[in-house]
């Protein structure tokens, strides 16, 4: 059973009437706002945990939102978006959000993205050294690696990648802040890092072809995939 | 746009009137010259003639005679041109000779002295006759010319305002050709054969004479018809071929400046088409991309809620209570009533987009479509008052059913969801002698006057401020195909009461009563 406060932001009263009553059964405190607006002032008046955004609000552009929520606040925004939303969502990742799901989604996708982001949030407030989800475990402090505790030998680029990855666990990080954290400029070659990426599928995989632990979001970038700590 | 074409179109008409008026004056002066041809210099040499005899005693001697003779031939020359003015110079130096040289009554000459005054007269009169002629074929080959250039100018105008086929030759009828009695037909050209246009280039000889021109030496001439090819500036565009029935004649280089003037007229008509074509297509695109994104959308999000419902169930069914339990069945059931409603509308809609292809129209009463229609939503709508007044007798009108039956489906689903629970919507339906009046009001919000317009297009959602329930912006765009299509009017307003609600209005033609 999970515990926090979850602001709802959706104008389909045909959504809201579903996850109203689902997110209350699963523990959580929920707020709703059915429009931009709603959502900057609900953020500041309720702090919520996390913040569940639909990019198609009626009053104004969802990257407005999190832009102005950015500028005060740190909680996790997960997006909800339509196939349809492709750009608008990258878009939304690039400005600050840590997460999405697609439309439709099922209700144990969008719980484990509210997990992962919940916990995330918690670990930075805890200023955590040491990412550790077996068989991985990241020191931050120590830059060390290792793997079923062997220590993996990664270089200074693949090593940055992987803390990026390691440091938004469970969540997707998009090309360009990949790029950003690797190559220090985000309008770098996508190739450098999708040569990076197998270099570290080499190291961290049991089989490299089929990845488990970091996959790749097709167009939007790649996730550390972590145990659920449900 | 259609201001603009109405004052062309105005203007067009005056100029036409007043380049009839000239071409017909010009034209009757051209066929009483062609008439008085002969006439008039063989009047004016008799004249001549008679002056010089009955003066001939008041007259002293031969060179006032002269003289009167070639004031004569001048005048012949200048009205009538070269020919006349050489032979009246030689008839008058025969009579010259004859009558008034001496000796008198002979050709012959009896000294040189005698020799001379004919000889000089001779040659006065045919120089005098000479010039005089050639002054007036010139004046008259200039005013031919001027007249052409005019009728060119004319045509051309006439031609470029022809924006498609039917102007073209509508246009080339009223041409100088076209009002000399002169059959033009017109043929287009597709995969290197000619087509006729119209009737009138339906027949064999001349589509083989256009063919000929077309693909070979640009003109083509058979007995009265005359075929020229029509080039654009790229390539043959089709031909043209006149056929002379009127037996009036017309400067063939005339026709060929015609020719060439249709050509380009022609061309541009099948630019016209072409740029059209496009417009449609993207036109096409537009719809596609906007239908492409409201599925996804209005597909989208009923697919969300009913996933999200049924997962949540599946999850969590132990820790939800039974009315949290009974709500998302519940919004599962009214989401699939969603997704199969929008499936109809756009089926619908395709239906009527494809140029009512599979639209049929049969006689409905009106009443029992909306009993049927109002029975349906009652399970929708749950205890909302729907209130109807319909009149006693029953109103026919011809109509496709299903779409009837969605289009006011999408009208009162409207009222209903854009008004508070607690008000009334309220069915009317009336008819006088030729109209069916179907009125659907409500007491909701209202639209603003600037988006009443809008509201029939397809897509378009009025926005508003709070928070409601979103359509898919197809009903009402459905509801005015639907009327459209059959003669029918379809109207919006509001707000209808004391600042508030929204009323639609369909009016259909009535079955007019078989006369027994």
């Amino acid at each position: 059973m999970m515990q926090g406060h979850v602001l709802l932001v959706d104008d389909e009263p045909a959504l809201v009437s579903v996850l109203l009553p689902v997110l209350k059964a699963a523990g959580c405190e929920v707020t709703v706002a059915t429009d931009g607006n709603a959502a900057i002032s609900g953020v500041i008046a309720h702090d919520p945990d996390v913040v569940l955004l639909d990019l198609g609000l009626p009053d104004m552009d969802g990257k407005d939102v999190i832009r102005i929520i950015r500028e005060s606040s740190q909680v996790p925004i997960i997006v909800i978006s339509a196939r349809h939303q492709e750009a608008e969502k990258i878009a939304a990742l690039d400005e600050g959000a840590d997460d999405y799901v697609n439309k439709p989604f099922e209700i144990g996708e969008l719980m484990a993205r509210i997990r992962a982001a919940v916990r995330r949030s918690q670990t930075i407030a805890a200023n955590s050294a040491v990412f550790e989800s077996a068989p991985l475990k990241v020191d931050f402090a120590k830059r060390e690696v290792e793997l079923m505790g062997e220590p993996v030998k990664l270089s200074p680029k693949e090593y940055m990648i992987l803390h990026a990855l390691a440091r938004n666990a469970g969540q997707v990080v998009t090309h360009k802040r990949l790029l950003a954290a690797g190559w220090g400029n985000s309008t770098a070659d996508l190739q450098y890092l999708r040569v990076y990426m197998g270099l570290l599928r080499q190291k961290l995989e049991a089989n490299p072809s089929e990845p488990e632990l970091i996959v790749t979001e097709p167009g939007v970038g790649y996730r550390l995939m972590v145990r659920d700590l449900a | 746009m259609h201001g603009r074409g109405a004052t062309r179109a105005r203007n067009s008409a005056v100029m036409d009137a007043l380049a009839e008026t000239n071409l017909r004056t010009e034209l009757r002066k051209s066929m009483i010259r062609q008439a008085s041809a002969w006439w008039a210099p063989a009047a004016i040499f008799a004249v001549t003639v008679f002056l010089v005899v009955v003066m001939k005693p008041l007259l002293d001697g031969e060179v006032s005679s002269g003289m009167l003779f070639m004031l004569g031939i001048t005048l012949v020359g200048a009205r009538s041109g070269l020919t006349p003015a050489l032979i009246s110079a030689i008839l008058a130096s025969a009579i010259f000779n004859f009558f008034l040289a001496d000796p008198v009554l002979t050709f012959r000459m009896s000294s040189g002295d005698d020799l001379a005054p004919p000889l000089i007269f001779t040659a006065c009169a045919i120089v005098s006759g000479l010039l005089a002629g050639r002054l007036r074929d010139k004046t008259y080959l200039l005013g031919q010319t001027n007249l052409q250039l005019e009728s060119l100018l004319e045509t051309s105008r006439l031609l470029q305002a022809a924006p498609d086929v039917p102007a073209i030759q509508a246009a080339l009828a009223r041409t100088v050709p076209g009002r000399l009695g002169f059959q033009l037909s017109l043929f287009g050209i597709r995969d290197g054969q000619s087509y006729p246009y119209d009737a009138s280039g339906n027949r064999l000889e001349l589509l083989t004479l256009a063919n000929e021109a077309a693909n070979g030496q640009a003109v083509a001439r058979d007995g009265a018809s005359t075929a020229y090819r029509l080039d654009g500036s790229q390539s043959c565009v089709g031909a043209l071929v006149i056929e002379n029935t009127s037996g009036a004649r017309v400067d063939p280089a005339f026709l060929e400046a015609l020719a060439s003037l249709v050509g380009l007229a022609l061309e541009r008509s099948q630019f016209a088409a072409v740029i059209a074509e496009t417009e449609v297509n993207s036109r096409t695109e537009e719809l596609k991309s906007a239908l492409l994104s409201s599925v996804s959308h209005d597909l989208r999000t009923p697919l969300t809620a009913i996933s999200a419902s049924a997962s949540s169930l599946i999850e969590y069914g132990s820790r939800l209570d039974d009315e949290t339990s009974l709500t998302l069945l519940q919004g599962i059931v009214d989401e699939c009533d969603r997704l199969n409603r929008f499936t109809a509308n756009l089926l619908e809609l395709t239906r009527l987009q494809s140029g009512g292809a599979g639209i049929k129209g049969q006689v409905l009463s009106v009443n029992d479509v909306v009993r049927s229609v109002v029975q349906r939503l009652r399970t929708r709508l749950g205890d909302r008052e729907i209130k109807i007044a319909t009149p006693q007798s029953d109103i026919l009108v011809t109509a496709d059913t299903a779409l009837f039956e969605l289009a006011l489906t999408n009208v009162i689903q409207n009222a209903a969801l854009y008004s508070a629970a607690d008000t009334p919507v309220l069915i009317q339906s009336d008819c006088d002698r030729h109209t069916c009046t179907l009125t659907v009001t409500d007491q909701g919000c209202g639209i603003p006057k600037i988006e009443q317009s809008k509201v029939f297009e397809r897509f378009y959602r009025v926005k508003r401020s709070e928070s409601s329930p979103q359509g898919s912006g197809l009903g009402l765009a459905i509801a005015k195909g639907f009327v459209e299509a059959f003669d029918g009017e379809i109207e919006i307003r509001s707000p209808v009461l004391g600042g508030r609600g929204t009323s639609v209005t369909i009016r259909l033609p009535i079955v007019e009563e078989a006369t027994a």
